[in-house]
């Protein structure tokens, strides 16, 4: 239910295995579907996020209230006491140690994002990915992916053969 | 067997693989394409494909790449643009922009009818070619640069349907025969940008444009001896010109009825002739002016509000850029005079050291003039009487509290009624760095050097007009 707490209000978020989340608007909103849904006024009752588990969800809520702009009741220094860049040095910090999770854990929180629109969640999870596919040999990504190849032996070795270039 | 825990990425709903994939560059776009026949099908869902191969770009200096780089590099552009494009199933997704960078050479025609292939099965939004050539063409001979134009000309006629779709073009380094931009033109009929680097035809001619869809031009340090004359362009909109050899007009303004921007940068050197904007714009009607003087001698002649009218009579916005220090800035004044309607002002004054040449030796090689930077900007001045209406900002980047600034300045406060701000920068935007540093120390840091300033502006008289220093 949306309630009213020292003159915030309270939006409730509901995982599928149960848990019950009260979390500030405004730090749910910054999901953009969750914002949607605001705006849509489809939140007056609790909001039912589907697919996201309770371990990944309050991970997601952690993520949000770190970065909703400040002078919230995140206990995060209002930002005319701290310059901006120190602010931004600040969270990229958090943020390093907040992605430091294990695979599973990540792909989780991607699919979230993803799901949840959380665009600075997106970009963060997905960056160890990108930097995967672009600093290693094609094993090296399937073996960090955990992707099979699907392609039978004499499909590989065509592709190989033909596509010398991708394989350096 | 594979359990949970495996191949649980490829596992993610397309559209977020299709995310990670969308930041990659276009190589690494092209090898997840071998990882499984899942993560094949996600490049045929991209919906902006720029296919860049290497750290190569237009205008770039060469000198330190070999050809073996140069063959390398294309070759690989013509097996990603085959990779990316031809595994696309047909017309499920629109590809928005598609642009590709390529050498011209033996492998291009390949790339064109790829790309040709692509425009007539798939929905293709914008599409660009950019075509480098192996070579910094500055370095070549005449005969070099001519085999270059002649290569172009064969590969537009090889592959004219790719040439037709484009919406976007850019050249350098090349000479072509009289005859062969009209040609190319006709046969790139959708082309709406075209960007020309050291570009030329054959010795003495004049470079024509007519074109019915082009509304961005961008002509950068080409050497049309007989000047660029613009003669047809209905749809142009934006206009780029940097850097001329010719001793007359560097271009020529016809038939250009929803010209709005007009940026012209030159380092003027002795030979050049000043610029009557009245007669480069011709008919043109012009909101926003963009001058710059790359801190070297002055190369615009003040003209009269008569003969400005037809140019000036929308301009809103002005930008004067890199004035020389050593510039009186009175001169600039005939265009408040001849603007009716201008809103904003904005000059730059500044002698960047970094970017000027400085050896004396090397300025007379190269034609420096040795005369005053600002000589043949000689003007009557404002009319004691004139007044504007519109003007409401002035700024000026690079203030230094010296005479010439208030004077100026008091100037424009004595014409403009409605003047309602005055920024006063220290800084100055240095474009090699494309960061602002601060120019000089003769600005005012203390409250009471800015009184100071403020007071010598005012002059003893009581004025509404608020003058900031934002620094």
């Amino acid at each position: 239910m949306a309630t009213r707490e020292a003159g915030k209000k309270m939006i409730m978020l509901k995982s599928p295995d149960g848990m019950e989340f009260e979390v500030e608007e405004a730090v749910a909103m910054e999901s953009q579907t969750i914002r949607k849904m605001i705006e849509d006024d489809c939140a007056d009752t609790a909001i039912l996020i589907p697919n996201i588990n309770s371990k990944i969800l309050s991970r997601v809520i952690e993520y949000c209230n770190k970065h909703v702009p400040t002078t919230g009741a995140t206990g995060a220094a209002a930002s005319d006491t701290v310059a901006p860049a120190a602010l931004a040095e600040d969270l990229k910090i958090w943020d390093a140690e907040f992605i430091k999770v294990n695979r599973a854990t990540r792909f989780n929180l991607i699919q979230a994002a993803s799901y949840l629109n959380i665009k600075g969640l997106l970009d963060l999870t997905s960056q160890t990915t990108i930097d995967t596919i672009s600093d290693n040999s094609l094993e090296e990504i399937r073996s960090f992916l955990s992707t099979k190849n699907d392609y039978l032996p004499e499909e590989e070795q065509t592709i190989r053969r033909e596509n010398q270039w991708a394989f350096q | 067997m594979g359990g949970s825990q495996d191949d649980r990425l490829s596992k993610l709903p397309d559209d977020i693989l299709l995310n990670i994939v969308d930041r990659l560059g276009i190589v690494d776009i092209a090898r997840t394409s071998f990882l499984s026949k899942r993560w094949r099908r996600i490049p045929a869902m991209l919906s902006k494909i720029e296919i860049v191969v290497g750290s190569f770009h237009l205008g770039q200096d060469r000198s330190n790449v070999t050809s073996d780089d140069v063959i390398r590099a294309s070759s690989t552009t013509v097996e990603i643009t085959r990779r990316i494009l031809e595994n696309r199933p047909p017309s499920i997704y629109t590809i928005h922009r598609l642009s590709v960078q390529l050498f011209l050479g033996d492998d291009s025609i390949s790339i064109g009818q790829t790309v040709a292939n692509t425009m007539a099965t798939q929905k293709v939004g914008s599409s660009e070619f950019t075509i480098l050539t192996d070579k910094d063409g500055r370095k070549c001979t005449y005969d070099e640069v001519a085999a270059y134009g002649r290569q172009l000309r064969s590969f537009v006629d090889a592959c004219p349907v790719a040439f037709g779709g484009l919406t976007r073009l850019k050249l350098e380094h090349l000479t072509l025969a009289q005859s062969d931009f009209p040609e190319i033109f006709g046969i790139c009929k959708r082309l709406e940008f075209l960007h020309l680097f050291n570009c030329d035809v054959e010795i003495s001619s004049s470079l024509q444009v007519e074109h019915p869809q082009l509304s961005q031009l961008e002509i950068i340090n080409c050497r049309f001896e007989n000047g660029v004359d613009l003669k047809w362009l209905p749809k142009l909109a934006l206009l780029t010109f940097k850097g001329w050899f010719s001793q007359e007009d560097p271009f020529c303004v016809g038939h250009a009825p929803l010209l709005q921007s007009v940026s012209i940068t030159n380092i003027g050197l002795s030979y050049h002739k000043m610029l009557k904007l009245s007669e480069i714009l011709g008919k043109a009607t012009i909101s926003d002016l963009h001058l710059n003087f790359r801190c070297e001698k002055i190369w615009i002649k003040p003209e009269g509000p008569r003969q400005l009218w037809q140019v000036f009579r929308t301009l809103k916005v002005v930008t004067l850029d890199n004035i020389s220090e050593e510039c009186d800035l009175t001169w600039t004044l005939f265009i408040l005079q001849g603007a009716p309607f201008l809103k904003e002002l904005c000059i730059q004054v500044w002698d960047n050291v970094c970017d000027m040449m400085g050896d004396e030796e090397e300025r007379k090689k190269h034609a420096f003039s040795e005369e005053r930077k600002d000589k043949g900007t000689e003007w009557e001045g404002l009319a004691s009487d004139f007044k504007h209406h519109n003007l409401a900002v002035l700024r000026i980047y690079g203030f230094q509290a010296e005479c010439k600034f208030f004077e100026f300045i008091r100037s424009v406060m004595e014409a403009a009624v409605d003047l309602e701000g005055i920024y006063l920068h220290n800084r100055v935007l240095c474009k090699r760095r494309n960061i602002m540093v601060p120019s000089t120390s003769k600005y005012p840091k203390t409250y009471k050097q800015k009184m100071s300033v403020r007071n010598k502006i005012y002059k003893g008289n009581c004025w509404m007009v608020g003058i900031h220093f934002p620094g």
